[in-house]
């Protein structure tokens, strides 16, 4: 790229951010969902006295776990699948292929 | 040697200089702090209207040297200029060609070419009109919009070539463009190349192309530099002087191809020296110092690959040119020449000008049953071959016979990286196991003497 004297966005555009491009994916497929699962999670902490609750699924699932009450807990654990899925399937699928097909070296 | 000479041969009329290197000194730190040159004060003009061929073994520095024409890495020491303005960064004149074509794969051949444009601020209308220009020069055309995985080889070094000119630059320099090609194909690019430039149908004013093979730089080049190696250093100009396109089997070629073949091998001295004394201030090459394991590298060879060479020699009758060998063998100097160092370090043969000549202990090693070469190649490896004889001696004076590998690449990188140190060391351990001279335990990383080893010394 030096040689043809590419500089700046120029270089950005056509070198950088293309050859980052594939591994980006992979590495926001890996993260995204870690941090799905913890904000999930974090809905509900508890520490000492204190009991903190949001409001989300990750909570909705929780207190249907604590309570016991299995047919909300199907429909909790059914809607979180069919989102990650749908994400995977929307989004992170059809990056890794245009990755794949365009950016590999 | 008068033969030789280009004084009868047409001199192609030259324009201005357009590249000047200048005493150009390039040395490499290694990771423990060693300095390693590679470069040592090399000086070149590559003037308008001519091709120059740097021609060296693996090692001798000239993708270096290319590099630091190009501007694309600083030289330690001197200058490289551009038209008489000493160069800052990128060679404003130059376009580099690469041996692994260096193409953005997510581009297509037209934005491929256009790259070197976009980024010189050319408006898109004239970017494509040129792009398409190049294209069609260098015969790729209908293939503007493919990607370049879908090309062969060839073609996607044409993508090289037409990126390259495309800028129309006063230097085009060029570092092995063929070797990653098939024969043909090579071959093939190789005449389209010669036809571009005899027909100036290249927009380019001067070629400095770096290569090893040696047929490669006489067909193409006006002046071939030969480099020593380590470190590299110009050891002689030829100039080639025949009209193009060249035949390969024209008295005069083979002969240039001889010689260069006798100048590379390195104990041509009389050809060397005549060179050198026609080129003033180049310094003739200080007497040989005793042979030691960092002054005298091991070539990369198997024993198995140097039987076999000295066997070829026998049958043909003990003595042959250097060139007619790898001629026959479709070698090329880098494959060839190891052996040649080879058996020329383990006097089972010796170069005489561009013949090698096998040695009464060459040929008794050749014609030696399996066991008996074993023995013979132990005894001329522990005397000649430095290292392999360190390593013994080392062994031979312990307590157990036993050594770390650690300790002789502690030694060996004083005059080696520490990749060539490991190299070296490996190589030492495939001659000593073969001739049964020491072992080596990889798990415990140490080397330990045969019983007997040392009575070869």
């Amino acid at each position: 790229m030096s040689s043809l004297g590419v500089k700046g966005w120029l270089r950005w555009k056509n070198f950088i951010l293309p050859a980052i491009f594939p591994s980006y994916v992979t590495g926001g497929i890996t993260a995204a969902g870690g941090a799905w699962n913890a904000s999930i999670v974090a809905e509900i902490v508890s520490y000492g006295p204190h009991h903190l609750t949001a409001t989300g699924l990750g909570a909705y699932i929780a207190e249907a776990t604590a309570t016991g009450n299995f047919p909300k807990i199907l429909v909790g654990i059914s809607v979180m699948s069919v989102y990650v899925v749908a994400v995977n399937r929307l989004l992170w699928r059809r990056l890794y292929a245009i990755a794949e097909r365009r950016y590999s070296l | 040697m008068s033969t030789l000479s280009p004084a009868n041969a047409e001199t192609p009329r030259l324009g201005s200089e357009i590249l000047q290197a200048d005493s150009v000194t390039k040395t490499f730190t290694t990771p423990d702090g060693h300095a390693l040159p590679v470069l040592d004060g090399v000086s070149l003009t590559v003037s308008e209207g001519e091709i120059v061929a740097l021609l060296g073994k693996s090692g001798s520095g000239k993708s270096t040297l290319l590099r630091c024409i190009a501007g694309l890495i600083a030289p330690t020491a001197g200058t490289v200029a551009y038209r008489g303005t000493p160069l800052t960064g990128a060679n404003p004149g130059a376009a580099m060609v690469f041996q692994t074509f260096a193409l953005l794969p997510w581009l297509t051949v037209q934005q491929n070419v256009e790259l070197g444009l976009e980024a010189r601020g050319v408006p898109e209308a004239e970017r494509a009109e040129r792009a398409l220009k190049a294209i069609d020069t260098i015969g790729l055309d209908g293939f503007e919009s493919a990607y370049p995985k879908e090309l062969s080889g060839g073609m996607r070094q044409r993508v090289g070539f037409a990126r390259a000119i495309v800028t129309e630059p006063d230097a085009l320099l060029m570092d092995e463009p063929f070797s990653a090609l098939d024969v043909l194909t090579a071959e093939n690019l190789r005449n389209e190349l010669v036809k571009l430039w005899e027909g100036h149908g290249a927009p380019v004013k001067s070629i400095l192309i770096v290569t090893h093979n040696i047929e490669e730089a006489v067909l193409l080049a006006d002046r071939v530099l030969v480099l020593s190696s380590n470190p590299g250093r110009i050891k002689a100009e030829l100039t080639v002087g025949l009209p193009r396109p060249r035949d390969r089997h024209a008295p005069r070629f083979e002969a240039l191809v001889d010689t260069i073949y006798g100048i590379l091998t390195g104990r041509e001295e009389r050809a060397a020296a005549i060179f050198e004394a026609e080129k003033a201030g180049v310094a003739a090459a200080p007497a040989r110092p005793a042979p030691t394991p960092t002054n005298t590298p091991l070539p990369d060879i198997s024993p198995g690959g140097l039987a076999g060479l000295l066997e070829i020699l026998a049958a043909r009758g003990g003595r042959d040119g250097l060139a007619e060998i790898a001629d026959d063998l479709t070698f090329e100097i880098d494959d060839l020449l190891p052996l040649t160092d080879a058996a020329v370090l383990l006097g089972l043969a010796r170069i005489d000008g561009s013949d090698i000549e096998i040695t009464a202990d060459g040929k008794e090693f050749a014609a030696a049953g399996i066991l008996t070469s074993k023995q013979l190649f132990a005894r001329h490896a522990a005397k000649h071959a430095p290292l392999v004889r360190a390593i013994v001696q080392a062994l031979a004076a312990t307590d157990d016979h036993t050594l770390r590998a650690g300790f002789f690449l502690d030694l060996l990188r004083r005059g080696f990286s520490a990749d060539e140190a490991r190299g070296q060391l490996d190589t030492a351990i495939d001659w000593g196991r073969y001739g049964e001279l020491y072992d080596y335990d990889s798990d415990d990383e140490e080397l330990t003497l045969e019983p007997g080893a040392q009575d070869n010394l």
